[in-house]
This record gives C-alpha cells, structure tokens and sequence, in this order.
C-alpha cells in the first residue's frame, strides 16, 4: 500500500499548483523535483554569472545535454536551449512574472481562423470561459498586481484584480501619450509580484533584478514561496528535491503503477501511487514518457498514437531596443535616469487578425532593457555586424550605461505547431544519468514569422513616436525557449492528442500531465498564468475521481 | 509603497523561517547547503593558463577594454577570471576555441610585427585582434568569445576573480543588491 496517492513529477508553474490543488483537500501528494531548494538567502546577492549565466537553474549541456536544430541549421548541436528551470518551483522562480490571460479566439484558433498550410492546428478541447473560475482563483491567491478594465482587448473577465499595478518609471506617462496618439490602447501589463503585501509576503522593493534572478522578498509569486509552502503546511503533501525521475511505471493492467527515481547519491527507488502526474516542462515530459517503455507501450507511454513529442510549440519572440538620452530624446523627460526598471506597458492591438490573410500574432510589452549589467554590456558588444570591441566598446557602453535609457519592447507572438517542430530521443547523445537526451527540432511556420515581422514593425513605429534617438531590431524572428507547449497535446480526438480535457492521458487513465505540454494552440502570450489556472482545474477533477474510487 | 531596506530584511527572515518550521513538518531533509558556484580549483580538470596563453590573453582582453581615463580588463583584473573559468570541465570545448585563437593572435603578430602578440604596442595588437575578426568565421566567433568573456570578467561578481574592488560594477554603475545603490561604495567578500 502507498504512502501517497498522487505522485507529482516536477514542481513548477504545473506540479506546485497542482500539488496545493490536491492536498488542501486532503489527498496525499508526493512531489518529485529533480533540483535542488532554494532559499531567499540564495536570491539575495544577484549575482548575474550563477543564476543567469552558469548552472544555477539550467544544467550545463555538458552534463545534461539537448541536442537542437533550428531552421536552416544543419544539424543538432549540444546545447542547454529547451531547459527552463531544474529547481523546486521551476520555471516560476527565475520567471519575470508577466501574467497574462490567453484570448477567447485562442482556444478556438482552428474553427475561427482555419488550419493554415502544413500546420496542425487543432482546437482545444475546453474553451476561455471553463478556464476563467480558475484565472479568476490564481490570480487572487497570488495576489497578481493589474488594472481590470484598461484593455479593451482582455478576454472578459469577473472582477479586478487584488492588487494595483506596479509602480511606473517616469518616463511611462510619455509612452502612453506616443502610443495613444497611434490610436493604440497601452495598459499596465498584469504582474505576478506582489505590489502590495499580501499573504504574508512582502511588497516588491524594485532591486530591478528580475527576471533571471529568484526573488529576494519573496515578492514574486513563484510557486516555491505560493502554492508549495501552502501544500506542505497542510499536512499532506511532502516535496523531496533531488529526485530524479527516471521512468513512469507501467502496470501489466495498462495504467501508471508509479514512478522509477534516483535519489543524490545515485540510489534507485520506486513509488507507488493511485495517479502519476507529469509537470517538467513540454520538453522533457515528453522526454520522459518516450523514456518510459513496456511491452505494452513499446513507444513511450501514453504514445500508442506516435502523437507525444509532436505538435511542440514555443513561443515567438522578437525584440526592439530604443534609446531616450538624455542630451537628446529624452531631455524632456524628467526623472528619464530614474533607477526603476518598469515601464509596465502592453499593447494588444494586434492581438488576432483583424482581416482575412493577416498573420495571427501577439502581445508588445514595453520596459526598460533589464538592468543586468554583463546582459546590457553583450547587447551593446553585439549590436552590430561584428562584435565591438577597443574604444568604440567603451564609448558605446558609457552611452548604454550613463547617457540615456533603453527601453525593449518584448514580442510575444504565435508559434504555431507543425510536423516539423517536435521532440525525440536521441539514438545516441546520454546525460550524466545514462538517459537518451532530448532531441529538439523547431522550424518556424511562415506565417509565424509575418506575426512577428508585423509586431516589430509596430514596435519600431512606437518607439520613432516616442522621440527615441536610436531604434534597433535586436531579434526579428527567434523563439523563446522557456515557454514550451503542445508535446502531449489535448483534444477531443485520440488520434490528434494525448490527453483528454482534463488532462487524463487517452491511453493511461490515471496518467496526467499539467505542465505546456497540454496547449494545442500557445497565443500570443506567456502562459504561465494559463498552466497554473489549467493546474487548479485539472486538481478539481482528480479530487473528484479519487473521492469516487475511480481511481 | 517602498520599504526600507531594515523592514526588508525583517520580513525576509520571518519568510524564511516559516518555511524552514514548514520544512520540518514535512519530514523532509533540509536544504543542503548551496554548492559553491565558483569552478572548483581542486576539481580534475584543466590546468591553468601556461604564461604565454595568460601572457597573450592578458594582453588581448587589454584590447577589448582598453584602459584610460575609465578602467579597463586590467584594473579590473579580468585575465584572472578568465584563466578560473577555463578551468571548468562544462567549458572545455570553450577553452579549446580560446586557445586556437590564441594561437593565432601569435602567428599574426609574429607575422605582422616579428614579436610576440603581448610584446606589440597597442595599435600593432588592434591590428592583429582585427586581422583575425576579419579572417574567417572561426575567427569572427573566437572574438565574439572573447568579448564576452572579458565583458564576465569586468562585470561579473568579484568572486570569480574578476571585476576587482568593484571596479567594473562602480563603473558601470550596479550595484549586485539593488540598482538604487549604484554608485554607492560596496563592501565585499
């Protein structure tokens, strides 16, 4: 007989949630995290080379390696792309916190906008308003910080949020003015750190070091200070760090029987549980059910379809840098120097098609380039054709550093699956653990680069209206890694899916998996917020089976 | 609302410690404690710079960030950082492609100048870091490398063995605890 009832693999923005989502009820929850723990006392020197540069959050590809292809490449190379985060919490502790809701269209992307040419695109099989209870529900208990009511392109929403905005730089005011006078709609971008106090942690206190860092005050929401220590304060839930799931075991009767782990010192256990839920990021959950082979599922678990590790979306990023200085574009601009790294901004005007044959894109987030110096110093050093170097390095950085402002407009935008995005085993490259690494192949759809071409171009056209001095395309058509969807897609039709609604493999009826994994179709935001609510429900709906003995 | 930097550090530690009470609840093991993030000097792994590898990258992170009115690599110390972190097994392939490039800084400059890369005079040595910039691709990303590196080296924590004093950080104007203090003298380890 089991100790738990649920074992949860990873504790991320998935399995922290849905480890709270079960044990506040009273069900037995065994977290495995393969990271360590972190600590405040871990956060409070920012110390930029270990936590955003080296092996803090993300294993070197020496040691834990994916092998990864990107458009034209001609082949995989070793790389640490594709991790998001190995530590207790996840991706949600080195997060910047943007917590936006997706739209109503994008749960519906392929009935409203069509299936492009050599796409995939398929549905979800929930729609906005099933998930809205449990926006409505995160956002509350994390005490996200927004202003209800300020964009006329928000999916519909209860009530406002339980806690303003965060504090703006000076400059703030004159963006809003530029991008109103465009006929745009900028408001304040909705945040996952806490504003005011709330719950017992902290406010904010703008050190500026955010994303890349784990948060000194616990003002940011992660699940690490949220839904974690919440979990284990109900007596139910115990979180072991360090634990290396291996494989999920299946049973001869076809369902998950628990999970096969490797504890610090290299010793084997297994854990045996009534449900296994899978939450380590789209990557390598579906890593780890190819990973998990029987005679049964010959392919990976839950794969009978060949559909885990297809279907993978990421998210599309592009990215324009501005300068305001203070000699000239920003001369009027008082307190254009101040010390505060928000600008707080996001336009979604061009959000969806607003006629037939335009792409569908996204989201432009408006803030000053983050303050990390050695970050500053690269894009400076690497702003051209050839990288600076000598005198001209130097005046360059004193511009960055000391002359003005820079300001970035971050470009989320669609990415949108394909045959030719997915995941695989490697048939050769192993980690330090002996396990065939992760073999990643992303190929952009076309029009996902038209989405984001048009949103740089906005970008731009803001920023010339803003007075800057120089506007600069720093990344036209990329992919943020870190935010990863779709490898065990959900939908209706097993035979385009992995899971069902709830998240419930097809094939393994007490196999869930609550990380991106399950997004058909990623929008034009980070969905961050989007798993965490999804987690809340999923939770509803395990609580209800394992009080029926369904499980 | 702006809390002080006291009331910070206050709340900070009543986190803490709840979650430390919580932690014993759980039965769980405590956190080890956080693993040292510097490259382990006693680790097996790869030697340090011989003299002239240190001699001639010494001199060339010298040329990325010159020194002048404002510090440079040198003031900040940045060819120790770089000799420490070459050291890590997770950068050999990264070693192998400095020390290539090293290579050829010499054969360039023995060529160029008929001395040693770090015997040249500054402009003889811009001439040089250019020349192989501008050969090839390989040479292209050895330099872009190398900017980074020294960028690491001149910004980094002073722990890693660059950016001494804080050279760098005042500079630059950062400060590691929280951007406002910039500026401000900062005591370290």
């Amino acid at each position: 007989m089991s100790e738990h009832d649920v074992v949860i693999v990873g504790s991320g923005a998935g399995g922290g949630t849905l480890a709270w989502g079960l044990a506040s009820a009273g069900v037995k929850v065994l977290v495995l995290e393969k990271g360590p723990r972190y600590d405040l006392a871990d956060f409070v020197q920012h110390d930029e080379l270990r936590s955003a540069r080296r092996d803090m959050f993300v294993p070197f590809a020496t040691e834990e390696p994916h092998m990864v292809k990107v458009g034209d490449e001609p082949s995989h190379r070793r790389s640490s792309e594709g991790w998001i985060s190995c530590v207790v919490g996840g991706g949600t502790v080195h997060m910047s916190g943007f917590f936006y809701r997706l739209h109503e269209v994008d749960f519906r992307r392929r009935s409203e906008l069509g299936v492009p040419g050599g796409s995939t695109v398929a549905d979800w099989p929930i729609s906005y308003s099933d998930l809205a209870p449990y926006y409505d529900q995160v956002e509350q208990m994390l005490g996200v910080s927004g202003a209800a009511g300020t964009n006329p392109f928000d999916p519909p929403r209860s009530g406002p949020y339980p806690n303003p905005p965060l504090e703006e730089h000076a400059i703030t005011p004159h963006l809003d003015r530029a991008l109103k006078k465009l006929g745009w709609h900028p408001y304040p971008t909705p945040r996952a750190i806490l504003s005011r106090p709330h719950d017992g942690r902290p406010a904010c206190d703008y050190c500026g070091y955010c994303g890349g860092y784990g948060c000194w005050n616990g003002a940011k929401s992660s699940t690490l200070f949220t839904f974690i220590p919440k979990a284990i304060a109900t007596g139910h839930c115990t979180v072991v760090p360090g634990a290396m799931v291996t494989e999920v075991v299946a049973g001869p009767d076809g369902k998950a029987r628990g999970v096969r782990w490797r504890d610090a010192a290299g010793a084997n256990h297994e854990e045996r549980a009534r449900a296994v839920v899978v939450s380590c990021g789209a990557i390598e959950s579906a890593r780890l059910l190819l990973l998990s082979r029987s005679a049964r599922f010959p392919h990976g678990l839950a794969n009978g379809g060949g559909q885990v590790g297809r279907n993978l979306a990421l998210s599309t990023f592009a990215s324009v840098e501005a300068e305001l200085l203070s000699s000239g574009g920003g001369k009027a601009i008082r307190g254009l120097m101040g010390r505060h790294p928000w600008l707080g901004r996001t336009v979604q005007d061009f959000y969806a098609p607003r006629r037939g044959g335009e792409p569908k894109a996204g989201t432009i987030r408006f803030d000053l380039a983050h303050p990390n110096p050695i970050f500053n110093a690269e894009s400076v050093a690497r702003g051209g054709p050839q990288v600076l170097w000598g005198e001209r390095l130097k005046e360059a950085l004193e511009r960055r550093f000391h002359q003005g402002r820079t300001l970035e407009a971050e470009i989320f935008s669609e990415f949108t699956p394909t045959p030719h995005t997915f995941v695989e085993l490697d048939p050769e490259v192993r980690d330090r653990y002996g396990l065939p690494a992760a073999r990643i192949t992303v190929k952009h759809h076309e029009q996902d680069l038209a989405g984001a071409a048009m949103l740089t171009g906005k970008a731009e056209e803001a920023f010339l209206a803003l007075g800057a001095d120089s506007v600069h395309v720093k990344e036209k058509g990329g992919v943020t890694w870190v935010l990863q969807h779709g490898t065990c897609r959900s939908g209706k039709d097993p035979r385009e899916s992995v899971l069902d609604a709830h998240c419930r493999a097809h094939e393994v009826p007490n196999l869930y998996v609550v990380d991106g994994s399950f997004i058909p179709t990623s929008g034009g935001v980070p969905n961050t917020l989007t798993i965490e609510a999804n987690a809340l429900r999923v939770a509803a709906h395990l609580r209800d089976r394992l009080a029926k003995r369904e499980l | 609302m702006k809390l002080d930097r006291r009331e910070l550090l206050r709340q900070a530690s009543l986190l803490a410690a709840s979650a430390a009470l919580a932690c014993k609840r759980e039965k769980d093991r405590p956190a080890p404690p956080a693993a040292d993030p510097r490259p382990d000097p006693a680790a097996p792994g790869a030697p340090p710079l011989s003299p002239l590898q240190r001699a001639v990258l010494d001199a060339a992170t010298a040329r990325v960030l010159p020194s002048g009115k404002t510090p440079g690599a040198r003031e900040a110390g940045v060819i120790e950082y770089v000799d420490r972190e070459l050291r890590r097994p997770a950068f050999a392939e990264l070693r192998t492609s400095i020390l290539a490039g090293v290579v050829a800084l010499e054969r360039n400059a023995r060529r160029l100048g008929g001395k040693a890369f770090a015997e040249l005079g500054p402009e003889e040595q811009d001439q040089v870091l250019s020349q192989v910039q501008t050969a090839s691709r390989r040479g292209a990303d050895f330099v872009d490398a190398l900017v980074v590196l020294t960028l690491e080296g001149f910004l980094g924590d002073p722990r890693y063995g660059g950016n001494q004093g804080t050279v760098g950080w005042r500079w630059a104007g950062y400060s590691p605890l929280h951007w406002h203090d910039a500026g401000k003298p900062h005591h370290h380890e």
